[in-house]
């Protein structure tokens, strides 16, 4: 990346972040190590996985995500995040909106190139 | 504590350090997040240094974890009405499981440390009762408060056994624990029972008892020491 994706890419991920992150919890239930992999290690979603975890505890505080402690064979009991009824609202909401949203910054973008 | 355990604590204390200023609930949220991570990491490569401090890479430097929690503090205030309005209720029912997890665990560390740490002191106070009042030539008949060897002891322990049950369910119950140190502490009380009759007791041969009585005692206390602290961690 390029001096100066990095501002940007923090403005870009308000927003759009969080509902990617509610969208891998659409179908089941996962561990934060689990959530952060799957964002991926490009520091394009993620600036560093630490950051996933003030993310995960507005989204409990916002009533979106709901924790629950499970047994675990490979180590210490692991917390599991699932989406809530309020964010599966929430993330078919973005769903909606965000191809919109998208196709139109797209268009814009191309259409300002001669 | 291994070499990565303590590179991950360090990592832990640095951020804890820089989330000061942030409201406790928020701050004990994040480190908690952030240990966990670091636990399914340490599970995954138990005492692997090259394998934690790749992992600390991938997750930041603690000032860019701090600087988002501080993102999310304010933007959360700001977005309380964007998304869609929780029921008042969601909030408290999100909070309450983290919560009442560490509830359990902190019980069963100071109820497991009431049943076990004074016994052990009393059996100690006996044996010193016992060589005192025997002038070193060896065990007299009674000794202690109650005039019977270590019968005191017992008793007292019999009359704080319901406080130990307390102990056994809240450790057994307690989710965050690891497996080893929920073992560790649930065997901790009978462990501190029977060494504190032991060493209470145990009279023939008068020198070479009371010094194993004592070192049974002091290794005792130690390791209810160290598995406190460690249950304490994992309390959340």
């Amino acid at each position: 990346m390029e001096p100066g994706d990095s501002t940007i890419l923090t403005h870009l991920r308000r927003g759009a972040l969080e509902h990617c992150v509610l969208a891998l919890l659409d179908g089941e239930p996962r561990y934060g190590l689990d959530i952060a992999r799957r964002l991926g290690d490009d520091r394009v979603l993620l600036a560093g996985e630490g950051t996933l975890y003030p993310l995960l505890a507005r989204l409990r505080k916002q009533g979106l995500v709901d924790t629950a402690w499970v047994e675990s064979t490979a180590g210490p009991p692991r917390r599991y995040y699932s989406l809530t009824a309020e964010g599966r609202v929430a993330l078919d909401t973005f769903q909606r909106t965000w191809k919109t949203f998208r196709d139109a910054v797209d268009a814009t973008l191309q259409g300002g190139h001669p | 504590m291994n070499s990565s355990g303590t590179r991950a604590e360090t990592y832990l204390d640095d951020l804890a350090r820089m989330l000061a200023d942030l409201d406790p609930a928020e701050r004990d949220d994040v480190l908690a997040g952030i240990r966990e991570h670091l636990d399914a990491i340490l599970g995954e490569h138990y005492d692997d240094v090259a394998a934690v401090e790749a992992a600390l890479l991938r997750i930041g430097p603690p000032e860019q974890v701090a600087a988002e929690a501080r993102r999310s503090a304010a933007s959360g205030l700001e977005n309380s009405d964007a998304v869609t309005q929780p029921p008042q209720a969601a909030p408290s029912f999100a909070a309450a499981p983290a919560f009442a997890a560490a509830i359990w665990a902190r019980i069963a560390v100071a109820t497991t440390l009431l049943v076990t740490v004074p016994f052990l002191l009393l059996a100690l106070w006996t044996r010193a009762s016992a060589a005192v009042q025997a002038g070193g030539s060896g065990w007299p008949d009674t000794v202690g408060m109650f005039g019977s060897n270590g019968l005191e002891v017992a008793l007292l322990m019999a009359l704080t056994s319901p406080l130990w049950v307390i102990a056994l369910v809240c450790t057994l119950v307690a989710p965050t624990f690891r497996r080893r140190t929920r073992v560790r502490l649930a065997l901790l009380g009978p462990v501190s029972f029977v060494v504190a009759i032991l060493a209470a007791s145990w009279s023939s041969p008068g020198l070479l008892s009371g010094v194993v009585a004592v070192v049974l005692v002091v290794a005792t206390l130690w390791q209810a020491a160290v598995i406190a602290r460690d249950a304490w961690r994992e309390a959340g």
